[in-house]
């Protein structure tokens, strides 16, 4: 299965190994340089992969297909597969009871389910338009939360950067609603032309996202009067480049943004005169994809 | 009215449907029978445009597409967004204002809570109410009465009569033959890919029973059921 969403990038199999094991390493030696506090998230990291797992519904099917001793076997062994390299990268770093912690609660994982069931409704700004920012909403309100808190922060202490982050982490979340395709039925439903629609669910992006930086922007920009024409550099920047996202979704629809178009979006942001190319470039892919759902 | 005439489908060299010829008219109601695989579904999704396809789909309107309503068999939804939610993208996506929706919720479905959380039954009667909201002229109902209960199934057999005394083309697909028989004009069979019988209204009793001589026949024996 991973052969196959690996083949699903456009890329051979190994290529994507070998990409992962060096991103794996890069981020590695990146994180312990970085922060004293790299082998928390470290930890933290190695059991968010873990506890993937244990979902509810997948350890079901297994249970129903295996006898129990045999089905805590593959749990653990699981678990101690997606542990391994941090354990590894620990053992290098010499941080002995970071392993410990990080097995103990793998090998405890293993023999537990879980199910996330939000019985209340959580409430969102963005009902009007549905999908993306209703549900993404919904999912990442929190990350909203720390955003003005960071903004209330940077206020507090001087920190224009540390606002001016704040604001593009909200970008960073809206940009996460359009990583994944949705279902070609809600494309198909459109009774809209592709220009249309790419022009459709620009705007909704445009207008809900101003909504949520509005706060940040209007504050920063009484804070930091003298510095608020960078922030609009930098908001424009984060405009332009959810938009590069939602014009490579659909430029790849229905199918991921494969590799080589991935490559292209980081090249963009290294070197953003790209952008006067890769634009034109998505929103004629996006166009050409479109139309076999859409209106002529 | 929607024409098909030479409708043919591959799936790389597997060819799945053959030569197909049909015309569904307005103010009928259209059942489409066969058996798991025979090929409902890609001839729907062919009418629906979804699928490339050689031969030709034409409809008495500018687009087919734009008036035609598609109930899949199971329809999905996104984690998180609620029934209302559903509705109004489905209607905001034809360009349909929506009006007193809690008044039109006449499967009373509880539209604030997420529909991805919905009994099998309920994911089906919110699908099929957002598609009536978009006020389609065209349905395709991919097996509509699957998971359903019994009052719903009396609802919706009686919705299928209203849309066709208003003139709409309704196809049925479903393996629940009196829910065919209580709703359709007329029953096509399909089978490997290709149309091989029309019945008509007069015909669904004797149908029926050939159905089940010629599926059931000896294979049940062969079973050994002990």
């Amino acid at each position: 299965m991973i052969n196959r969403h690996i083949r699903a990038f456009g890329v051979p199999p190994w290529v994507g190994y070998l990409a992962v094991l060096v991103a794996f390493i890069g981020f590695s030696l990146y994180a312990f340089l970085k922060t004293e506090w790299a082998v928390y998230i470290y930890v933290i990291l190695g059991l968010s992969w873990v506890a993937k797992l244990s979902e509810k519904r997948r350890n079901d099917f297994l249970k129903t297909g295996f006898r129990r001793k045999e089905y805590h076997s593959i749990r653990i062994l699981e678990n101690a597969i997606i542990s391994l390299p941090f354990c590894l990268f620990l053992g290098y770093e010499r941080e002995f009871w970071a392993i410990g912690v990080l097995l103990f609660m793998a090998f405890f994982l293993a023999l537990i389910n879980y199910q996330w069931t939000l019985s209340k409704t959580i409430p969102t700004p963005f009902s009007r338009r549905p999908f993306e920012f209703p549900v993404g909403f919904r999912k990442t309100f929190y990350g909203f939360g720390l955003a003005y808190s960071l903004t209330f922060i940077a206020i507090w202490v001087g920190n224009f950067n540390l606002g001016a982050f704040a604001m593009m982490l909200v970008f960073f979340i809206t940009l996460t609603y359009y990583s994944e395709p949705e279902q070609e039925f809600y494309v198909w439903i459109h009774s809209m032309s592709a220009t249309q629609f790419m022009m459709y669910k620009l705007k909704t992006f445009f207008i809900y996202s101003t909504i949520l930086i509005v706060p940040i922007v209007m504050a920063l920009g009484v804070a930091f009067s003298e510095s608020i024409w960078i922030l609009a550099v930098l908001a424009l920047l984060g405009y332009i480049y959810v938009s590069l996202i939602i014009l490579a979704k659909y430029g790849a629809y229905p199918s991921k943004i494969n590799i080589p178009d991935g490559f292209l979006i980081g090249l963009n942001i290294v070197f953003p005169p790209l952008l006067l190319l890769a634009i034109p470039f998505f929103w004629r892919k996006s166009q050409r994809r479109l139309k076999t759902y859409l209106h002529d | 009215m929607i024409d098909i005439k030479n409708l043919s489908k591959y799936y790389g060299s597997k060819q799945v449907l053959k030569d197909i010829n049909l015309s569904f008219e307005p103010s009928k109601v259209y059942g489409i029978v066969g058996e798991n695989g025979a090929g409902k579904t890609t001839l729907f999704r062919c009418i629906a445009g979804l699928e490339s396809h050689e031969g030709t789909i034409i409809a008495d309107c500018d687009e087919l597409r734009a008036h035609l309503g598609f109930l899949f068999t199971e329809p999905f939804f996104f984690s998180m967004m609620t029934g209302r939610e559903y509705i109004r993208l489905l209607c905001n996506a034809r360009n349909v204002t929506l009006k007193e929706l809690d008044k039109r919720n006449i499967f009373h479905l509880p539209l604030d809570q997420y529909a991805s959380t919905y009994s099998t039954g309920m994911k089906k009667k919110l699908a099929l109410t957002a598609i009536l909201l978009q006020e389609n002229d065209y349905f395709i109902l991919d097996e509509p009465f699957n998971g359903v209960d019994i009052q719903s199934n009396i609802i919706i057999t009686e919705i299928i009569h209203r849309l066709k005394e208003m003139g709409k083309t309704i196809i049925i697909s479903s393996h629940i033959f009196s829910t065919l028989s209580a709703t359709c004009d007329e029953i096509q069979l399909i089978k490997d890919g290709r149309f091989i019988r029309k019945v008509s209204q007069d015909e669904f009793s004797l149908l029926e029973k050939e159905m089940k001589e010629v599926t059931i026949g000896s294979q049940i024996d062969d079973l050994g059921l002990k």
